[in-house]
């Protein structure tokens, strides 16, 4: 299955590998953590994910066709 | 002069004399506003040695050109002293609404020197300046106080007060205003109190002039639009600061149990989304911000129900992982407590937290304590030593002093456990396993403060373990973040919300006239950084490198638990780290700036000084 | 008759007086607003937005018949107006506010301006209860 993320232009500047949208191919039962493994992006890059206006939680299952918005994590006020 | 009221409000307390001057073109060229007046005046009119409590110490309370503008967030209010907490220069800023009203009562800062005989407030409405007394108010919570002033004169008036706290000295007394926004750090509030002022209330009806109306119409119009669009705004409306607990659990940075783990187990309890179910009654902004990142909350405990604006994060990180609370409701009542009694929750987290370790250890016992079983976990612990602290009595007297002195009596053991640089308590990242960050705590000027560099996320992407190469980021952030302290404009929306600092830079010349790149605004930055490590060189003779070197507990202690367990940072890294700062700096081993850097900088009257006291080379 | 503003969604943040008074008057100056917001944070949690909702009570008490209604929205006249501030005590709002700098009472002129910008989106009920009244 294919999963869309779209990474906010901060994380961009930061990891120039992202672009602004990406597909995650990933195996059926996969969870957002996979997909974000998936665009090479290391633990702790992320901050809060969306998903239909929605948090989307690290450990939820995604499936076919799903849009993750990747936000990055705070900075420190 | 566009963007700025034009003057200067002097207030002599001790002979109850006040006078306007006129801002100058020098001035405002050199040091922009906010921190960068505060460290001007502090550096040019407190003398070396001069005691902070003492009437020749100065309180500058500086607004900026952004603020109370139609702009995101031009809502800071800067503050600036010799800190009785690190005896260098201190500043802490607070947002709300003081900044702008201070512009509309004509005055882009207030400088008070000496001391009231009797406790008073300074009253600023338009041009009529008064200092009235303040008898009815003393002793009173700094809430309270605020609240009563409010009912006397008006809710139009913004008020800054000081809690039982700054009253009394405690060296990290904080500023309270708008309720529950605080100009928390390096003791202001103490200042303020050695000065017998217990609260400032200012009214004004004036404009604010700018040099292009339309151009700062549409600059605005841009920014607010691309806020408005923004995912995360939601995310940061919903959950305020307090989404980052979680977050810095996850990476190994949340301080728990006195900074001996960087990963608290007991996370879900002060989660950010527990919060916003459980207690949170509303939200509240500073002026002209879309965030709202305020969360008025409700809290009980022991059969008492409080409203108390927060926690945020540094306050659950502080107050809730670091002595290990058990719930973010319990933390948003030691919330309330900390504010009304006026103490600056970093530190207060900090000090309790010390203070718990060093009993659990044997260090100290319920003898020293008064009684108090201070054990971490323990709400009941935290309430009774924060009035002990407030109130200066038994162990409080000394803990009011901070974690480094109350080490100084407690000895060696405790000396590696007390989290500090330069008498400041550590704020709410635990940084063994984020070098660049360490280095951001152990340089900052006024201690150790996350506010002027935070690069955490740097350390994660280029590698946790990785140590050379991490000192430019350190200083390029200690240069553009305090930036927005100068300009008096918040700068969450830029590095919370990825506003494009482009936009700022527009917004200098529509605001002033003035034709500054942001590269020239990044120099008069580092000329503020290199005035405020000046006044620490010019103060004390032995002032360098060791005033930058963190507690031995982050270098001699791997880190026990949780994601990062086995990472440590050692001293050869930290001075690596060092090295590379003080050469990119521009400043000798010893972290002491070159003569030919404060001469780059415009700085030459200080070198000379420096050099004819024989401080620098 | 109802402006139904969400006032427990307000977060004080005044953007509101300041767009107003850029708008109106092209100043930057929250006193210079025909909208006010007052905290009621020490006692209530909350802020209360104060705003003319156009009911036109202040038109017959004038003297000077300085007040008309004017496509559905209340519009003080200057030249007519002599500052006399009988409008002020007669608003059951309390939505006419006066400034030392503005030779007449400073209300809502509908422009629209802080209903776009209200982060809240609070404020649109503001247009939308006028706009009843004027098909009324």
């Amino acid at each position: 299955m294919r999963v869309t993320l779209r990474f906010a232009r901060a994380l961009q500047e930061i990891y120039e590998h992202l672009d602004e949208e990406m597909e995650a191919t990933l195996e059926e039962g996969a969870t957002a953590r996979d997909a974000l493994a998936a665009a090479n992006l290391p633990e702790g890059a992320w901050g809060i994910l969306l998903t239909d206006d929605r948090l989307c939680k690290i450990d939820e299952k995604v499936s076919d066709g799903q849009v993750i918005t990747v936000l990055p994590p705070i900075s420190g006020g | 002069m566009y963007g700025y009221a034009g003057n200067i409000l002097r207030v002599d307390l001790s002979c109850s004399k006040v006078s306007h001057e006129p801002l100058t073109e020098e001035l405002v060229h050199n040091y922009i506003g906010g921190r960068g007046f505060g460290a001007y005046y502090v550096y040019k009119e407190v003398p070396p040695g001069a005691d902070p409590y003492g009437p020749a110490n100065k309180l500058v309370i500086a607004s900026g050109p952004f603020a109370g503008l139609l702009l995101p967030s031009g809502s800071k209010t800067s503050i600036s002293a010799k800190s009785p907490a690190t005896g260098i220069y201190g500043d802490s800023n607070v947002g709300g609404h003081l900044a702008g009203e201070l512009k509309y009562a004509g005055i882009d800062a207030v400088i008070v020197g000496g001391k009231a005989e009797a406790p008073s407030y300074l009253l600023i409405d338009d041009d009529k300046v008064e200092i009235r007394g303040a008898g009815h108010l003393w002793g009173l919570g700094a809430i309270k106080t605020e609240e009563v002033l409010k009912e006397e004169l008006g809710d139009e008036f913004q008020i800054a007060t000081i809690g039982p706290a700054g009253e009394k000295g405690v060296v990290f007394a904080c500023i309270n205003h708008d309720f529950g926004r605080q100009a928390g750090r390096c003791g202001m509030g103490a200042v303020m109190g050695s000065k017998n002022l217990k609260a400032v209330a200012v009214r004004g009806t004036r404009s604010v002039p700018v040099a292009d109306i339309d151009g700062l119409k549409d600059v605005s119009a841009v920014m607010f639009r691309e806020l408005m669009a923004n995912p995360a705004l939601k995310v940061w409306q919903d959950l305020g600061l307090a989404q980052v607990t979680t977050w810095a659990n996850s990476i190994g940075a949340l301080p728990t149990r006195n900074f001996r783990q960087n990963f608290y187990e007991a996370v879900n309890g002060l989660s950010g989304e527990l919060m916003k179910e459980t207690i949170v009654v509303g939200d509240k902004a500073c002026f002209a911000c879309p965030m709202a990142t305020g969360k008025l909350c409700k809290a009980s405990f022991r059969g008492k129900t409080v409203l108390v604006e927060g926690p945020e994060y540094e306050t659950t990180a502080l107050i809730g992982s670091n002595c290990a609370l058990g719930s973010i409701e319990e933390v948003a009542f030691a919330n309330y407590v900390c504010d009304e009694l006026g103490l600056d929750t970093i530190s207060a987290g900090n000090v309790v937290a010390f203070t718990m370790e060093c009993f659990e250890k044997g260090i100290i016992t319920k003898d020293d304590t008064g009684g108090i079983e201070a054990k971490f976990g323990s709400l009941d612990a935290f309430c009774e030593l924060a009035h002990k602290i407030a109130a200066r009595e038994g162990i409080g007297d000394l803990l009011a002093q901070g974690v480094a002195t109350a080490a100084e009596a407690w000895g060696e053991e405790s000396r590696r456990i007390a989290i500090h640089v330069k008498g400041l308590e550590w704020s709410g990242y635990e940084s063994r396993g984020a070098p660049s960050m360490m280095l951001a705590y152990m340089t900052c000027d006024i201690g150790a403060h996350h506010n002027r560099a935070w690069s955490v996320t740097h350390d994660i992407a280029v590698g946790r373990d990785v140590i050379k190469g991490k000192a430019a980021k350190v200083v390029e952030f200690q240069h553009v973040r305090p930036l927005f302290d100068c300009l008096g404009v918040c700068r969450l929306q830029w590095v919370e919300l990825g506003l494009p600092l482009e936009h700022y830079a527009r917004l200098y010349p529509v605001v002033t006239g003035r034709d500054d790149s942001w590269e020239d605004l990044l120099v008069k930055s580092e000329r503020i950084w290199n005035l405020t490590r000046a006044f620490a060189v010019r103060e004390r003779e032995d002032f360098g490198r060791k005033d930058d070197w963190p507690p031995g507990r982050f270098y001699e202690e791997p880190v026990p638990d949780g994601p990062l367990a086995g990472f440590g940072i050692t001293e050869q890294d930290l001075n690596t780290l060092l090295d590379e700062y003080y050469e990119l700096r521009g400043w000798d081993v010893n972290g002491r700036p070159k003569e030919e850097t404060l001469t780059r900088l415009g700085l030459e009257d200080v070198a000379t000084e420096l050099r004819e006291m024989g401080r620098i080379l | 008759m109802g402006m139904d503003i969400d006032m427990l969604r307000c977060t004080g943040c005044k953007l509101c007086q300041i767009v107003c008074s850029v708008a109106n008057f092209g100043e930057n100056n929250p006193k210079k607003s025909g909208i006010r917001i007052v905290s009621r944070l020490f006692t209530e949690a909350r802020y209360d937005v104060i705003v003319c909702d156009h009911c036109g009570e202040c038109i017959d008490v004038c003297p000077f018949a300085a007040i008309s209604l004017d496509s559905g929205v209340v519009t003080i006249d200057p030249e007519l107006c002599t500052n006399c501030g009988i409008c002020i005590d007669a608003c059951p709002k309390g939505a006419l506010f006066t400034h030392p700098e503005v030779g007449h009472p400073i209300k809502c002129t509908l422009c629209g301006e802080c209903e776009r910008l209200c982060p809240r989106g609070i404020l649109g009920a503001l247009a939308a209860s006028t706009e009843g009244e004027v098909a009324d």
